[in-house]
């Protein structure tokens, strides 16, 4: 069901994200484009803000909706922002653009019942496509039946005809952080459909399931970045053992040192981390959500990881990319553009606020100079009052 | 030893290292920025008579005058610590080796300048001739899309690291590059009365 196929006209990325009550954030308008770092201190809010991507994910997921998204984060106490006026709405709002240029826009404000309910109801749900409303909620149908607010518009497959196709690509996104010993032990879709585990548990099943000849190209790139990182490097393939088991296996070029091949039992953390990000970076698929790519990863590695995923994005089509990080090393790369940095800095009145590299004239005008991300914007997420920032430009 | 203010010098001085007949002992590092270099700095020079000869190597940077920042950050400069500075910046010693970079990025050798030391920002030249390139995958990675607010594109380190590690000659460059001829000339006399 989640593999149904789409019309590639109708092909959607994120545009643009607002935000209002949001765990950590207040308030938030940002625009998206192809790669977006999004950088900050700790605990400053990076996986909050992949978190509401997660969130409609889970709000389209088969399975899910909007009652099993609020609950899988321990309930609306913990999905509003604290910092928000209290017991306001929560308002996720995202633009989408589609490979044939329409614009399509989906807003849910939802909220609990009353101060002391765990019931969530949607307050309201629309549904635009080029500026024209395709779906306005509550409707006439949920002023007679109010029992119909538990539920969103984009869950109900009867109900979101005209907009499945929204439905489908909240479904299609992704979130990784592959930890490498689950991918050596290696487990057939716990999430049910290959590449739906973000711990990397079915990526060798996911690498065999795709088709050969595509399997084939995918490695073959992943092979060539390697052979830049790892000494005697030559070739990546994979193969089943007795078992019917897949397995990556390497082979080097000077075997007299180390064992001429390797399994995947044996690489290292960081290697089979950087194999899971390069293969899901090539999948024409929904966006993916990269957390702290670093980790684990070799200064060598990191140095190149932003031009890395740049060049497996463009093999995939473009598929869109959203990574947290607060890795200096991987934003010290000059390729790096300012309208891709999303800083996170604390809010006036607690919490955080999302502000655009691109829109703090400091760091644009530093960047046009050739100066990096981590020389320019990395430092400004680490200030704490904002008379430390420049005007918007 | 080598120790460089980024990514791309580190690999550029790996490469004068070779230039010059000899090879690199010990580890080679880059700061990962102009600050961080400069901090750093002051104790590579303090271990430097432990350490062996010691390439460091970052850009000299046209807008500010080294010469009192110098003075400042190592009053007491050893003999091991050959600190060289890429005028104004590295990518003008890439473009110093003019006929490679042309044939690299699929350009006219014409496109390129003449005297690079006197590029006023090399980097952004570099990623101006990338533009004129016959190969599309070149301008797209190497200049940035129309209002990225940035000045190189996605692929631009990548496409630098093949070039110093595939084609770039530093000692083609030097005839060319007054500041690149100096450094290869000091790193020459340190390796000799080294051994
Ligand atoms: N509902 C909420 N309201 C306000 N703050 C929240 C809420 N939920 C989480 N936080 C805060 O968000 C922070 C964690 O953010 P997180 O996204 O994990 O940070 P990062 O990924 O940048 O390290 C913590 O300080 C936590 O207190
Ligand atoms: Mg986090």
């Amino acid at each position: 069901m989640s593999q149904r196929k789409s019309d590639p006209s109708r092909i959607l990325r994120f545009t643009n994200l607002k935000l209002a009550s949001w765990k950590n954030f207040k308030a938030a308008d940002v625009r998206l484009g192809e790669r977006t770092f999004i950088i900050g201190p700790n605990a400053s809010g990076k996986s909050n803000l992949l978190e509401v991507f997660r969130f409609l994910h889970d709000l389209a997921a088969d399975g899910g909706g909007l009652a099993k998204a609020v609950a899988l984060r321990e309930g609306m106490s913990k999905v509003r922002s604290l910092h928000a006026t209290s017991n306001s709405a929560v308002n996720i709002t995202v633009e989408m653009l589609s490979a044939c240029g329409e614009k399509w826009t989906y807003a849910l404000t939802f909220d609990t019942l009353s101060a002391k309910s765990e019931q969530v109801l949607v307050s309201s749900e629309t549904v635009l496509k080029d500026g024209q409303v395709v779906l306005q909620r509550p409707d006439q149908h949920d002023r007679i039946d109010s029992d119909r607010l538990r539920q969103t518009a984009i869950e109900q497959v009867s109900s979101n005809k005209l907009f499945r196709h929204l439905a489908d690509f909240f479904r299609s996104i992704r979130f990784m952080n592959a930890v490498p010993q689950l991918i050596r032990e290696g487990q057939i879709s716990p999430g049910g459909y290959p590449g739906a585990d973000p711990l990397g548990r079915d990526l060798l099943q996911h690498i065999r399931a795709a088709p050969k000849g595509e399997r084939t190209r995918r490695l073959k790139a992943i092979a060539r970045v390697l052979t830049r990182v790892v000494p005697d490097f030559r070739d990546l393939r994979l193969e089943q053992d007795e078992q019917g088991k897949p397995h990556l296996v390497v082979g080097f070029a000077h075997w007299r040192s180390q064992a001429a091949r390797q399994r995947e039992s044996q690489f290292s953390d960081g290697t089979l981390r950087l194999i899971a990000m390069l293969w899901s970076l090539q999948e024409a698929a929904g966006p993916l959500l990269l957390e702290e790519p670093e980790w684990s990863l070799h200064t060598e590695i990191v140095q190149r990881l932003a031009a890395f995923i740049a060049s497996m994005q463009a093999l995939s089509g473009g598929r869109q990319v959203l990574i947290s990080t607060h890795s200096d090393r991987m934003l010290a790369d000059p390729g790096i553009a300012a309208d891709e940095l999303l800083l996170i800095t604390p809010a006036p009145k607690g919490g955080s606020m999302i502000t655009p590299a691109a829109r703090q004239a400091i760091i644009a005008k530093a960047m046009q100079q050739g100066l990096s991300a981590a020389e320019t914007a990395l430092p400004m997420t680490r200030m704490h009052t904002m008379p430390l920032f420049g005007r918007p430009a | 030893m080598v120790f460089a203010e980024g990514f791309l010098d580190r690999l550029a001085a790996e490469r004068l290292v070779l230039a010059v007949g000899s090879t690199v002992e010990g580890t080679s590092s880059d700061a990962g920025g102009r600050d961080a270099f400069w901090r750093t700095i002051p104790r590579y020079n303090a271990a430097a008579p432990h350490l062996g000869l010691i390439l460091a190597l970052a850009d000299h940077d046209s807008r500010e005058c080294v010469g009192p920042r110098l003075k400042a950050t190592l009053p007491h400069h050893h003999a091991n610590l050959i600190l060289r500075l890429s005028v104004p910046m590295l990518e003008a010693w890439l473009l110093a080796d003019r006929t490679a970079l042309a044939g690299f990025l699929h350009v006219p050798v014409a496109a390129l300048p003449d005297d690079p030391d006197a590029v006023e920002h090399p980097k952004r030249e570099v990623v101006n001739i990338a533009r004129r390139s016959t190969r599309r995958q070149i301008r797209e990675g190497m200049a940035p899309a129309p209002g990225r607010g940035g000045l190189c594109g996605p692929l631009y380190t990548p496409t630098v690291e093949a070039f110093i590690a595939s084609a770039w000659d530093p000692l083609r460059a030097a005839k060319r590059s007054p500041s690149l001829h100096r450094a290869l000339r000091a790193l020459r006399t340190a390796t000799r009365s080294a051994t």
